[in-house]
């Protein structure tokens, strides 16, 4: 937040920056308006507010909401700051969804979008504008010390996931290496739940055994040797697949994940998510008929069309907030806005 | 621009009604351009949101797989290092 937008001179101190004065501001005020009515009792507070009804005990709240309103914006302008071009490059190599959109709209561009409506989005929609900042402290974390311990392992046992790329060397057909790399990926990936545990019981086993030289029964050089032989291919197994999961090819990253995701359980939908949305869209035709009969109401009730077009596209999606409820809002908006 | 948003209404609509997030995301993705200047702003916030989600719970689910093949690598390591504890008891047994 940039205090000297407040046109004081010489520029006022945060705390010195008044409710008034944030109401002054164009900008500030449309941003506190929306924080305010997140606010319990906010919604309320914010109509008085804006009728210049507001009460003493109504005042005195917007006080204590400007500090927090003002943390808020340093959390926007924190994140934004992380959400670089390159950022989004990087981000758009990991998700082909996203990538298609840099494609299409430039990395500058998508880059240009996010900045510009995240302060809005945060201050609207807070549970989806710190959803986004855990997600992203998510992609920073531990992510790179976990591929430095996997490549110390490979290099130590000299893992070099030979089949694997026997397969990729084997054929240039994309599905044919898909096929046969998630059957290897998925049958190693198997071995390793569970294997530590496993190990841990076997090794506890191992040192409690009396080693009796005398036994004529037992020759305990060949069980070890066995036992040995037996751990190094488990290890070979476990370590070949965790050298899959760092390896750059595009074909065995995407075998990979994919092999990784298929096992995972369906994430649950959040409310206001993909499916909830369907049956909310009705066909433009429809729309248009339905939008005329209540219009010509409207009018004769004195309605302004911006208003009537925020009732009606609200009794189309009511409170339900959300990525796909937007996207959803847009359409509908945009479509009513050429009747 | 009316007739082409009106093809795309109802291309999404379509999506929405028999389709999966998929389609709908990459639908939005590779139409970008053809959208209102505002729609652009917010289908573009939108997307990288759910981009951002995705790549970090598919990162967060493959650092649990690395993390539980590294705890299994070094169970394996310390079972081979007992392995050999017990070679060298027997070797030491049989010269005495």
């Amino acid at each position: 937040m940039k205090i000297e937008d407040y046109n004081s001179a010489p520029a006022k101190t945060e705390k010195e920056v008044t409710v008034k004065d944030v109401l002054g501001d164009k900008k500030q005020s449309s941003l506190f308006g929306e924080f305010i009515k997140t606010q319990p009792g906010g919604q309320d507070r914010a109509e008085r507010l804006f009728k210049g009804e507001s009460t003493t005990d109504d005042m005195q709240k917007l006080a204590e909401q400007k500090e927090q309103f003002f943390e808020r914006q340093k959390e926007v302008e924190k994140i934004s700051k992380a959400f670089t071009p390159e950022f989004i490059s990087k981000l758009a190599g990991q998700s082909p969804k996203l990538e298609i959109l840099v494609k299409n709209g430039g990395v500058e561009g998508v880059h240009g979008a996010i900045v510009s409506q995240l302060e809005m989005l945060a201050m609207r929609e807070p549970v989806r504008f710190y959803t986004m900042v855990d997600s992203y402290n998510e992609v920073l974390s531990k992510a790179d010390i976990a591929n430095e311990q996997i490549k110390k392992i490979c290099e130590l046992h000299g893992i070099t996931s030979g089949e694997y790329l026997k397969i990729l060397a084997s054929t240039s057909d994309e599905a044919e290496r898909q096929t046969k790399l998630g059957d290897m990926i998925r049958g190693n990936m198997g071995k390793v739940k569970g294997m530590r545990q496993k190990t841990i019981e076997k090794n506890k086993a191992i040192r409690d055994q009396e080693v009796d030289i005398e036994s004529k029964d037992i020759d305990y050089k060949f069980e070890i040797d066995k036992l040995r032989a037996n751990y190094d291919q488990e290890l070979e197994n476990v370590g070949d697949v965790l050298a899959v999961s760092i390896n750059e090819n595009a074909s065995m990253k995407k075998a990979f994940m994919d092999s990784l995701l298929s096992e995972k359980a369906p994430k649950e939908e959040p409310a206001g998510g993909f499916k909830e949305m369907r049956g909310v869209m009705p066909s433009e035709e429809n729309m248009k008929q339905e939008w005329d009969g209540q219009w010509k109401e409207a009018q004769v009730k004195g309605t302004s069309r911006g208003d009537f077009e925020k009732t009606y596209v609200d009794g189309k999606l009511g409170n339900k907030k959300g990525t796909w409820s937007d996207i959803v809002r847009k359409f509908i908006m945009t479509s009513v806005s050429k009747f | 621009m009316a007739n082409d948003f009106s093809a795309l209404y109802s291309q999404f609509k379509e999506i929405i009604e028999t389709g999966s997030e998929d389609q709908a995301e990459k639908f939005l993705a590779a139409h970008i351009n053809e959208f209102p200047e505002d729609m652009q702003q917010g289908i573009t916030l939108a997307l990288f949101e759910n981009g951002l989600k995705e790549v970090a719970t598919n990162q967060a689910t493959m650092q649990d797989f690395q993390q539980e093949g590294i705890n299994a690598v070094h169970e394996l390591e310390k079972g081979n290092r007992i392995l050999d504890d017990k070679l060298k008891i027997l070797d030491l047994q049989e010269k005495i």
